[in-house]
C-alpha cells in the first residue's frame, strides 16, 4: 500500500514508472480523509491542502516532459503549523495567529519546494510548540496511531501522528527542548533534531531562538538524510545557520544509498543520569537490548557519570521560557493575527488580545520567561542559567571528545494517556529530562524506534553526536534499520 | 515565592490580564516551577562567562544592498487595520 | 553670564548645572540596521517594510556592516576604545511602533566605550561615556479628526541608529548647545549622518540636575532626563527652563537626588516648559538580554586601522590648518570643513594654484550654487577639482576676465569641459594684441559720432558708454585695460 512505503520507497517507485506523484498524494489524502471520519481521527492535520493533487498532476506532467531534475519531484511531506509556507494559512495552533496567511516561505520551505517535494497540509502542534503533547493545540489533540486514547508527544505531534498513521511519509516538526524526538519514540518513528545552525531558523516561528532548530521525522535513517541534505546549507538570511557540508546525506539525494555505520570500535557514552534506578522497567528493557545489540557489533558501551545532566530541564525552562517571553511579544494586535474587540484603550487592546489570543501554557510561560528576566531575579535564574549552560556544554564536549555518541532512552515512559499531565505543568516539563541536553548543547539527536512496550506501544532510543555530525548518526540508525530494527 | 506584587508586575510585563479566580491557580503552579529551578544553585559557577554562539568576524556580515521587501498588497492582507496605508491603533498616550 | 564660570549664584544660593546627553544619529547606509529595505527619509507609508523589519513570525535579522563601520569611525572620531568583540541584547518594551516588542540595542558590551569631544563653548574636552548600536521604530501618527485613533508608519523601523553617551560633563545649557553641535559637525564631516534635527536624524536626550553649594555642603537635586527636544534653540530653552524649576523646586522642597531618584520631562516647544511623564518607580524593567538571533561581532585590527585612515584629520584641526595654510577666514574655513568630500575639494583644487583663496570663493560662491540649484553633492559635481584650478589660474594670468570666466564655469559644470577646451573652442581668449584692439575702437568711434562729440565736450558719461560698445564688439574678449587706454588716446586726439 502506498501510504505505507517509505520514501525512499516512494521515490523508487515514482523513478521506475510504477507509480505516479498523483497517486500517491491522492493516496494519503484518500488515507486523511477516511481517518476524518473515524470516531476518533488522528487530529494529525490542522489543514490538508486541497490543491497538493493538482500540484502532484503538475509534477508528473514535468516528469512526463523530462523536467524531472528536481531531486524530489512530487514526493509529499507534512509541514508543522509553525513553519511558514508562502500563500498558507499558519497559525502555531493558537487562536492569536487564526486568519494569518504567511507572506513570504521560510528558507527550508523554500528549498523542499525546489527540490520538488509537495506540502500536503499543516501538522498539529502544541500552541507556539510549547508542550509535550500535542494537547495544548487550539483544534484539539493530535491521538497516537498506536493508541487513539494517548497522546503522540509533543509538540510535533501532529506530524508524527501524520507518518506513523499512514497520513504522509515524512514530515517536518521543530524542536526546542525535544518536540521531535520525543513524537518520534511515542509513535515508533525515526526522528532527527539537527546540530542548531545546520538547517535555517529563516521562517520557522521562533520559540526559544539559541535553541530552536527544524527537526524532521520518517519511517527510515534514508527518508530523513534525503530531506536533511535537500534542506540543510547555511541561510544568509539567519546568521546562526552554519555553512556546514554534508556529503554523505547529499549522495544519498543523488540516488546513492545510505550507508550503514560498522560498529565495531565506536565509543559510546551512557550518561547514569539518564538510566536511573527507578527507570520504568519496559523502557529498561528495550534500552538494555539496545545496549546489548550495539556490543555484539562490536561497540564499546560505557556508563559514564555527567551530573551536570539533571540541571538541563531546569536551564531548558529558563532559557527557552524568557527568549519566548520576548519572542512573543510581536503578537500584540497590531500588525496582523487577532485583535480582541473593544478594547477602547492601547493598553487594554493589548491585555485583551494577549489574554484571549494565547492559552493556558503559553501564558504561563510567558510570565515565567518575565519573571527570570526581571530585575531582582535575573542574576537568580536567566544569568544563573546562562552559566549553567555553560558548564553543560563544557562537559558535554569533554564526554564527546573521548565518545562518538551519547546514548539514552529518548523518554522516560511510553506515551502516555491524554489527559494524564494536562493539569500538571512540571510533571509535563520532565518528559523531556533526556531530550533538552541536546538542544542546550547544540548537538544533534536522532530518536530510532528501539521496540515495543507489552501493550504495543513504541519506545525509542536516543544517539546524540558531536556538532555536525548527522551524518554518523543517521548511518548507525540505518545499521540498527538493517539489523535489528522493527524486532 | 510569587506573591500578589510579584504576579501583578510579571502581569503587566507580559501584558496579559487573569481572573480573580486564577490567579491563586497560576501563582502557585508558577512557584512550584520557579521552586524547581533551584537546582541550579548546586553548580558551581564562579568564573564561567557567556553562552554559547561563536563570534562573527566583522568582515563577513551583511553587504549594504538594497532588497524589495513587502508589497503594500501584502501587507493589506495581513490586517483588516491596515487603512489607507497605516496601520491603525487605538490613540496611543504617552505610555503603551 | 560666562559659560565658563562653573558656579552660578542666584538669591543666594551658589549652584552648578550639571548636564549629560544621549545623542541619537540615524546612519547613512543603503539599507536599514538588520534588513535589506532601503533606508532614507519619509516617502509613502509603510512603502519600505518586510518580514524583518515588521516582526512577522519566523523573521529573523542580519546585522549590516556599514551599521559596524560607521559606528567604528564615530568612536574613532570621538577617541573612543573600540571593542574587540561586540554583541547586541533585546531592550524589551511594548509600543506600538515597535514591532517585536523589542529593540535590538547594546547592554554590556557596546562596540566603543570612553573618549572625549573638545568644544568650543568654554575651551573643555566632553567625555564620551560609550557608542552603541540599536535600531529605530516606526513614527505613530495622529490624526485631529481620529481621536481614538493613531497610525502607524514602518518605514523607520530598523533605521541604523547610533546612540553616543556623555558623561556629566556639560555645566551650562550653552555647553550642551556645542556638544550637540560638535557632534554634528563630526558626523556631518565624515558622511556617517546628516544630522537633520527637523528630520530627526539627530535626535537629543539630556540628563539635568544641580549641585548646590551650601557653605561647605553638596547637595544634588534630583536627576530629570528631558526628551523631545528637536532643535538647538529647543535644547537651550528646556535647559534653561528646567534648571529654572530644579532651583524654584529646591528653594521651595529641598528635594535631593538621593530621596526621590530620576525622573523623564517631555519638553513644550510651544510653552517652552518640561512637563513630567514618569517618574523611574514606573518606569519600564526592560529585561535586557542577549538577542539569540545575531552572533557576536569579532571586530579585526586590521578593519580598525582601514577605518582610521579613512577617518583622517578631523574637522576641528582641519579648520586651523585651513585658515594657516590658505589664510582663509573663520566662515570659510567652517564651511569648507562641513563635509570631507567639500574640503577635500577644495584642498585639491588649491594644490598648485596661484590663489587659493580665489578658489575657496568659487566653491563657497559659484560651485555651492550650483549644487543648492540641483540638490547634488560635491561628489557628483561634473567638474574635477583640476579644472576650477585651472579656470581660476586663467583669470589670474589675463587669458579670460572674471566676467567671461562665469560663462566659461557655467558650461563647465553642465557639460564637464576643460575650461581652456571651452575657451578654445568658443575663441573666449582675450584680445591683447594692439593691432587687432586698435581696430575695435576705430570701428567704435566711427559708428558713434554723438558720443565722441558729447566726450569732447566733456560729459564723461561718453567714455563708458563707448567702451561698453568696445567690449561689445569684442564680444567682452577686449582686454579691458589695454582697450580703455586705446579709447582714450585716440579720443583725446593723439
Ligand atoms: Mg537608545
Ligand atoms: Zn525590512
Amino acid at each position: 500500500m502506498i501510504t505505507e512505503l517509505s520514501l525512499s520507497e516512494l521515490r523508487g517507485g515514482l523513478r521506475r514508472g510504477e507509480l505516479t506523484s498523483a497517486e500517491i498524494v491522492s493516496a494519503f489524502r484518500d488515507a486523511y480523509l477516511a481517518d476524518a471520519k473515524k470516531e476518533e481521527p488522528l487530529g494529525a492535520y490542522v489543514e490538508f491542502f486541497d490543491d497538493s493533487v493538482a500540484l502532484a498532476e503538475r509534477a508528473d506532467e514535468a516528469r512526463r516532459a523530462g523536467e524531472a531534475d528536481a531531486p524530489l519531484l512530487g514526493l509529499p511531506i507534512a509541514v508543522k503549523d509553525n513553519i511558514l509556507v508562502k500563500g498558507r494559512a499558519l497559525t502555531c495552533a493558537s487562536r492569536m495567529l487564526r486568519g494569518f496567511t504567511a507572506p513570504y516561505s521560510s528558507t527550508v520551505i523554500d528549498r523542499l519546494l525546489a527540490a520538488g517535494m509537495i506540502p500536503l497540509g499543516r501538522t498539529n502542534m502544541d500552541e507556539f510548540a510549547m508542550g509535550s503533547s500535542c494537547e495544548y493545540s487550539c483544534y484539539g489533540p493530535a491521538r497516537n496511531p498506536a493508541d487513539r486514547t494517548r497522546t503522540p508527544g509533543g509538540s510535533s505531534g501532529g506530524s508524527a501522528a501524520a507518518v506513523a498513521g499512514g497520513l504522509a511519509p515524512v514530515a517536518l516538526g521543530s524542536e526546542t527542548g525535544g518536540s521531535v524526538r520525543l513524537p518520534a519514540s511515542f509513535c515508533g518513528l525515526y526522528g532527527l533534531k539537527p546540530s542548531y545552525g545546520s538547517l535555517s531558523r529563516y521562517g520557522l516561528v521562533a520559540f526559544g531562538s539559541s535553541l530552536d532548530q527544524i527537526g524532521l521525522l520518517g519511517r527510515s535513517p534514508e527518508d530523513l538524510a534525503v530531506v536533511f541534505a535537500a534542506a540543510a546549507g547555511r541561510d544568509p538570511r539567519d546568521e546562526t545557520s552554519a555553512a556546514t557540508d554534508f556529503p554523505a546525506a547529499r549522495a544519498v539525494l543523488d540516488g546513492a544509498e545510505l550507508p550503514a555505520r560498522d560498529f565495531r570500535g565506536l565509543k559510546i557514552a551512557v550518561p547514569r543520569e539518564f538510566v536511573p534506578e527507578g527507570l520504568e522497567a519496559e523502557v529498561s528493557a528495550v534500552f538494555d537490548r539496545f545496549v546489548r545489540w550495539a556490543r555484539s557489533r562490536g561497540a564499546f558501551v560505557e556508563i559514564i557519570d555527567l551530573p551536570i545532566l539533571e540541571a538541563s530541564v531546569a536551564i531548558y525552562y529558563i532559557l527557552a521560557a524568557a527568549e519566548a517571553s520576548s519572542n512573543l511579544a510581536r503578537y500584540d494586535g497590531v500588525r496582523y493575527g487577532l485583535r480582541a474587540k473593544e478594547a477602547g484603550t492601547l493598553f487594554e487592546m493589548y491585555e485583551r488580545t494577549r489574554s484571549e489570543g494565547f492559552g493556558e501554557e503559553v501564558r504561563r510561560r510567558i510570565l515565567i520567561g518575565n519573571f527570570v528576566l526581571s530585575s531582582g531575579y535575573y542574576d537568580a535564574y536567566y544569568k544563573k542559567a546562562q552559566a549553567v549552560r555553560a558548564l553543560l556544554l563544557r562537559e558535554v564536549a569533554r564526554v564527546l571528545a573521548e565518545h562518538e555518541l551519547i546514548l539514552s532512552p529518548t523518554a522516560p515512559t511510553p506515551a502516555f494517556k491524554l489527559g494524564s499531565k494536562v493539569r500538571d505543568p512540571l510533571a509535563m516539563y520532565l518528559s523531556d529530562v533526556y531530550t533538552t541536553f541536546a538542544n542546550l548543547a547544540l548537538l544533534p539527536s536522532l530518536s530510532l524506534p528501539a521496540g515495543l512496550s507489552r501493550e504495543g506501544l513504541p519506545i525509542g532510543v536516543q544517539l546524540t553526536g558531536r556538532r555536525f555530525a548527522e551524518e554518523t548518526l543517521l548511518s548507525c540508525a540505518e545499521t540498527w534499520r538493517r539489523e535489528g530494527g522493527g524486532g | 515565592m510569587v506573591d500578589d506584587s510579584t504576579l501583578d508586575k510579571m502581569l503587566y510585563l507580559s501584558r496579559l490580564q487573569v481572573s480573580r479566580d486564577e490567579r491563586s491557580a497560576i501563582a502557585g503552579n508558577m512557584s512550584e516551577i520557579i521552586d524547581y529551578f533551584a537546582i541550579l544553585s548546586k553548580y558551581d559557577t564562579s568564573g564561567v562567562t557567556g553562552g554559547p554562539g561563536e563570534a562573527v568576524p566583522a568582515g563577513e556580515l551583511r553587504e549594504d544592498a538594497v532588497r524589495e521587501g513587502l508589497a503594500q498588497r501584502d501587507l493589506k492582507g495581513l490586517s483588516p487595520h491596515f487603512l489607507d496605508g497605516y496601520f491603525s491603533v487605538p490613540r496611543v498616550l504617552d505610555e503603551g | 553670564m560666562s559659560a565658563s564660570s562653573l558656579n552660578r549664584t542666584l538669591d543666594g544660593i551658589e549652584y552648578e548645572i550639571v548636564v549629560g546627553c544621549e545623542v541619537h544619529v540615524q546612519l547613512l547606509t543603503k539599507t536599514k540596521a538588520f534588513c535589506a529595505c532601503e533606508n532614507r527619509f519619509g516617502g509613502i507609508p509603510n512603502s519600505r517594510v518586510c518580514p524583518v523589519c515588521l516582526g512577522l513570525p519566523g523573521a529573523l535579522p542580519v546585522v549590516s556592516a556599514a551599521l559596524v563601520e560607521g559606528a567604528i569611525i564615530t568612536g574613532l572620531a570621538l577617541g573612543s576604545r573600540v571593542a574587540e568583540i561586540t554583541k547586541f541584547d533585546r531592550k524589551n518594551y511594548v509600543y506600538p511602533d515597535l514591532p517585536k516588542g523589542y529593540q535590538i540595542s547594546q547592554y554590556d558590551l557596546p562596540i566603543c566605550v570612553g573618549g572625549a569631544l573638545e568644544i568650543a563653548e568654554g575651551a573643555r574636552a566632553v567625555g564620551i561615556t560609550r557608542v552603541h548600536m540599536e535600531e529605530d521604530a516606526g513614527k505613530s501618527l495622529h490624526l485631529e479628526e481620529a481621536a481614538n485613533a493613531s497610525y502607524v508608519d514602518f518605514n523607520r523601523c530598523g533605521t541604523p541608529l547610533l546612540e553616543i553617551v556623555s558623561e556629566p560633563d556639560m555645566r551650562s545649557p550653552e555647553e550642551a548647545v556645542a556638544f550637540v553641535e560638535g557632534i554634528r559637525e563630526i558626523m556631518r564631516y565624515l558622511e556617517i549622518s546628516d544630522c537633520n534635527m527637523e528630520e530627526g536624524s539627530l535626535r537629543c536626550d539630556a540628563n539635568v540636575n544641580l549641585r548646590i553649594h551650601e557653605g561647605e555642603k553638596l547637595f544634588a537635586t534630583p536627576i530629570v532626563e528631558i526628551k523631545n527636544m528637536n532643535s538647538f534653540r529647543a535644547i537651550r530653552a528646556a535647559l534653561e527652563f528646567e534648571t529654572d524649576r530644579q532651583l524654584a523646586e529646591w528653594r521651595s522642597e529641598r528635594l535631593t537626588l538621593e530621596a526621590v531618584g530620576k525622573s523623564t520631562r517631555g519638553f513644550n516647544d510651544e510653552t517652552g516648559e518640561t512637563v513630567l511623564q514618569r517618574t523611574k518607580e514606573a518606569a519600564s524593567d526592560y529585561r535586557y538580554f542577549p538577542e539569540p538571533d545575531l552572533r557576536p561581532i569579532e571586530i579585526g585590527r586590521e578593519l580598525v586601522e582601514k577605518l582610521r585612515s579613512r577617518v583622517g584629520e578631523l574637522p576641528a584641526a582641519k579648520r586651523e590648518r585651513l585658515k594657516a595654510q590658505y589664510g582663509l577666514s573663520d566662515f570659510d574655513a567652517q564651511t569648507l570643513v562641513s563635509s570631507k568630500a567639500m574640503s577635500g575639494y577644495f584642498e585639491e583644487a588649491a594644490s598648485g594654484s596661484r590663489d587659493p583663496k580665489k578658489i575657496a570663493n568659487w566653491i563657497l560662491t559659484e560651485v555651492r550654487g550650483v549644487l543648492n540649484d540641483r540638490g547634488i553633492e560635491i561628489t557628483s559635481f561634473a567638474s574635477p577639482p583640476e579644472h576650477l584650478r585651472e579656470l581660476v589660474d586663467s583669470i589670474e594670468s589675463g587669458i579670460i576676465s572674471g566676467k567671461i570666466a562665469k560663462d566659461v564655469f557655467a558650461e563647465m559644470a553642465a557639460s564637464g569641459k576643460r575650461p581652456s577646451e571651452i575657451i578654445r573652442e568658443r575663441g573666449l581668449s582675450q584680445i591683447a594684441d594692439e593691432g587687432e584692439l586698435r581696430r575695435v575702437v576705430e570701428s567704435v568711434i566711427a559708428a558713434n559720432e554723438k558720443s565722441v562729440t558729447d566726450y569732447r565736450a566733456g560729459r564723461d558719461h561718453a567714455l563708458k558708454y563707448l567702451m561698453g560698445q568696445v567690449m561689445k564688439e569684442s564680444r567682452g574678449r577686449a582686454n579691458p585695460i589695454a582697450a580703455a587706454r586705446l579709447l582714450e588716446e585716440r579720443l583725446n586726439g593723439r
